[in-house]
């Protein structure tokens, strides 16, 4: 085995050899000895668009030591970092954003006829062939006017681009009734780094549904982390939201769900923020958990309370109607299976503009040691009464306490409500204590107390199945976790804890969902994006499309930013392992600044939540979420 | 067969007590709208800005009162979109709300904002902000986009 592999090496480099001296110009005499170059570090004979790799190439017999320049083929072809090297020395090729195959050239300096070559295959992260059968997607967000909106759907896409058919519903705090299964049909397209948008055309019985998108057609964004899973935005002038979309296996369909769930949800109810969740037996068509369901309605919480309904059978695109009873009172979801183990719902009743995820519990049982180990805790949307807040943090658990750091924004208030710290980037974490407690059934609760305010301390949680991964229900390798609620009289909001299973990205394409509320000098904004870039060594560079809605224009005014070129840095925090710190640069989105600073924490090689910690003292406030997937 | 109902309640009384244990209470989050500290305060409006560079993000509404001017706090929904709110400089205003301190700084959090003419309710009984806001030109509050709910 190892002779065959220095047979083939020493083979490559005579073969590389021989290539540099025949393309070598000879300038001397019989006494003079021939100038010549080779590839002495070979760059990588394929990598993904965007992506770098190293190469080397070293001059002989040239007494000028003038070095190498470096170019490459056909056009546009990408760059090299540095362009001229000295002899040997290493340059960084950046591959197109488009797929093909180029020639990477090293020439003399001093004799620039000498030139060495390598071919490197570019490839595409992903292409509209990767997205083939029924996807179910889940939004909520803002419309132009500052309303709220929740939508859930299934589209048919062919691989080919098309989006063949479709169905969705949608709820907003304006509608006096919900939109109940409008069709969808329209087209998606998607560059080589695996951002895409996608055009539907919205129908109703009536024809086309002026109320969904921009008078019937709706525009989103998306970024594929995978095959079966994709972040997107609604990218539009009308609404602006964020949310998932994942491959349905279609053959679940008939049989519908049975057996335990955990659930979650949030919006409004009645114009009033609302949450709540909890855990559930699906069986023949009916649901029932009894002392299992939380709720936070308005700040007036119900904990341990019953929920029950009626679950209709699922049509051709995987959507029912759940009758759902809360602690509260009832509600009608329409909703949208993804796997025998995962739903999509949103709220479709007069009233309540609420979306939310329902995840299997499996055959397992919980206890008291569930979710022991490490966790990273995610609360992306939280309402607070001065705005909107959130929340990530990792901590480490035992059987019934959990100790750990997070990073906060509460309406631009930053690690720290009061008293009043001055304000450095990279922010310190706040220390997050207190204790965990869980059933059987995985409805449990954790009580925390989190330095610098008081307004994240009761969450009810509710287990998953620990081989299901709840942001992406179609990847098998889990790792599980719960769905959360907050339920505090005066903040609530729902979110999610996974296991921690490696404090790294180790993945170099990242799939980014960002979205929040920004106040810059004009005020609040509220913004969606989704994007990819490509991370290595500690940096970052890539695009995203960013929905930007100025809501204190008159009147209101959006801005649809595609291909938003940005980089950035990422510095672990070497006390807290897993916790790392995000200075953003990126062009100036309305009146806002150029660097923005973030947080994150990592809960795996592949995935990561953060908060946005941009404060209001430099004149920028962004009340923000993020979460990055790597691309596989 | 009584042995077998006789476990078969124990179990499920055990069952009961473990899904219905309560969420532990150890730590009580203190809102920053603490409905027990709302006050009613008079004066007259100077500025009205959507966005206050310095202050926390949110509307902002000063208003000049007999125990000085009060940094009103609307939230985030009250100042924007179409269905904005609007009460001019100089306008003659009762506000209801809760006095807080966040970062050093006093804010008023306003719940109510009643110009005499038109009455406005841009947070809830409990501190959140409406993304409805009420408004109460007659004897009942008007939601701008009537809702039902829960």
């Amino acid at each position: 085995m190892n002779r065959k592999v220095f047979l083939t090496l020493g083979t490559f480099a005579v073969l590389t050899l021989l290539t540099a001296c025949s393309s070598a110009t000879h300038s001397g005499g019989g006494t003079t000895p021939t100038l010549s170059i080779a590839i002495t570090t070979a760059p990588a004979s394929a990598v993904e668009i965007n992506n770098n790799t190293m190469a080397a190439a070293t001059v002989a017999n040239d007494s000028t030591t003038a070095g190498v320049d470096w170019t490459c083929s056909p056009s546009p072809c990408g760059s090299f970092s540095p362009t001229h090297t000295a002899s040997g020395a290493i340059t960084t090729w950046t591959a197109p954003s488009s797929a093909g195959t180029f020639t990477l050239t090293a020439a003399s300096t001093a004799t620039s006829t000498a030139t060495a070559s390598s071919a490197v295959t570019v490839n595409s992260v992903a292409s509209n062939s990767n997205l083939t059968g029924k996807y179910a997607f889940y939004l909520s967000g803002f419309d132009l006017s500052g309303d709220a909106y929740a939508a859930a759907g299934s589209v048919t896409l062919d691989g080919n681009g098309n989006v063949t058919s479709g169905e969705e519903d949608l709820n907003s705090t304006t509608f006096t009734s919900a939109i109940e299964g409008d069709t969808l049909t329209g087209t998606y397209t998607m560059n080589g780094d695996g951002q895409g948008t996608m055009t539907l055309n919205v129908s109703n019985s009536s024809g086309t549904d002026p109320l969904v998108g921009n008078n019937g057609v709706q525009t989103f964004s998306f970024v594929v982390v995978n095959s079966s899973h994709m972040l997107i935005i609604e990218f539009d002038s009308v609404y602006t939201s964020s949310g998932s979309m994942d491959l349905q296996t279609a053959s679940t369909f008939n049989a519908g769900i049975s057996g335990n769930f955990a659930l979650s949800a949030s919006g409004f109810i009645g114009g009033k923020p609302a949450a709540f969740g909890g855990v559930y037996t699906a069986s023949s068509g009916t649901i029932n958990g009894i002392g299992t369901a939380d709720e936070n309605l308005d700040g007036v919480t119900t904990i341990g309370g019953n929920l029950s309904g009626t679950m209709s059978a699922a049509d051709a695109n995987g959507r029912g109607t759940f009758t759902l009873s809360t602690p509260s009172g009832s509600g009608t979801f329409a909703y949208y299976i993804v796997g025998p183990e995962a739903l999509f719902l949103t709220e479709i009743d007069t009233g309540g503009v609420t979306v939310g995820q329902s995840f299997g519990q499996g055959s397992g049982t919980f206890s008291a040691s569930s979710l022991a180990g490490g966790n990273v805790l995610d609360e992306p949307a939280a309402f607070t009464a001065i705005g909107a807040a959130n929340m990530a943090g990792q901590f480490a658990s035992n059987a019934s306490a959990l100790n750990g750091v997070v990073d906060y924004n509460v309406n631009g208030v930053v690690d720290g409500l009061n008293p009043n710290p001055a304000i450095t980037q990279p922010p310190t974490p706040e220390p997050l204590n207190g204790t965990k407690m869980i059933t059987s059934s995985g409805y449990g609760s954790i009580s925390v107390t989190v330095g610098g305010t008081s307004d994240f301390a009761t969450y009810g949680i509710y287990a998953t199945d620990p081989t299901v991964n709840i942001n992406d229900p179609n990847n098998a390798n889990g790792p599980g976790g719960a769905l959360i609620v907050e339920l505090d009289g005066g903040t609530l909001g729902t979110g999610f804890i996974v296991p921690q299973t490696a404090t790294a990205l180790s993945t170099i394409n990242e799939a980014d969902g960002f979205s929040g509320i920004v106040a810059i000098l004009s005020p609040d904004e509220f913004l969606n994006s989704t994007g990819q870039f490509v991370y290595s060594s500690g940096s970052f560079s890539g695009t995203a499309n960013i929905n930007d809605f100025n809501l204190a224009a008159a009147p209101p005014a959006d801005t649809e930013n595609t291909a938003v070129p940005i980089t950035g840095v990422i510095t672990a925090d070497t006390t807290n392992t897993g916790r790392y710190t995000v200075v953003v640069t990126l062009p100036v989105i309305g009146a806002g600044n150029s660097t923005n600073y973030r947080v994150q924490y990592v809960a795996n090689g592949g995935f990561a939540v953060g908060v946005d910690t941009d404060t209001n003292e430099p004149g920028l406030t962004e009340i923000a979420s993020e979460i990055i997937e790597g691309q596989q | 067969m009584n042995k077998l109902l006789g476990g078969l309640w124990c179990l499920g009384l055990m069952s009961f007590v473990m899904v219905c244990e309560p969420a532990q209470s150890a730590t009580v989050a203190t809102p920053l709208y603490d409905v027990t500290k709302e006050v009613t305060l008079e004066g007259n409006v100077s500025i009205v800005e959507a966005f206050m560079p310095g202050h926390i993000p949110g509307g902002h509404m000063l208003v000049s009162t007999s125990k000085g001017i009060i940094d009103g706090h609307l939230g985030p929904y009250a100042l924007s979109g179409k269905n904005r709110i609007s009460v001019p400089t100089g306008a003659h205003v009762k506000i209801v709300g809760v006095m807080t301190t966040i970062r050093g700084n006093q804010v008023f959090l306003v719940r109510t904002i009643d110009t005499g003419a038109t009455k406005y309710t841009i947070r809830s009984e409990h501190g959140f902000p409406l993304i409805q806001r009420a408004v109460q030109p007659t004897k009942g509050i008007n939601f701008v986009s009537p809702k039902g709910g829960r």
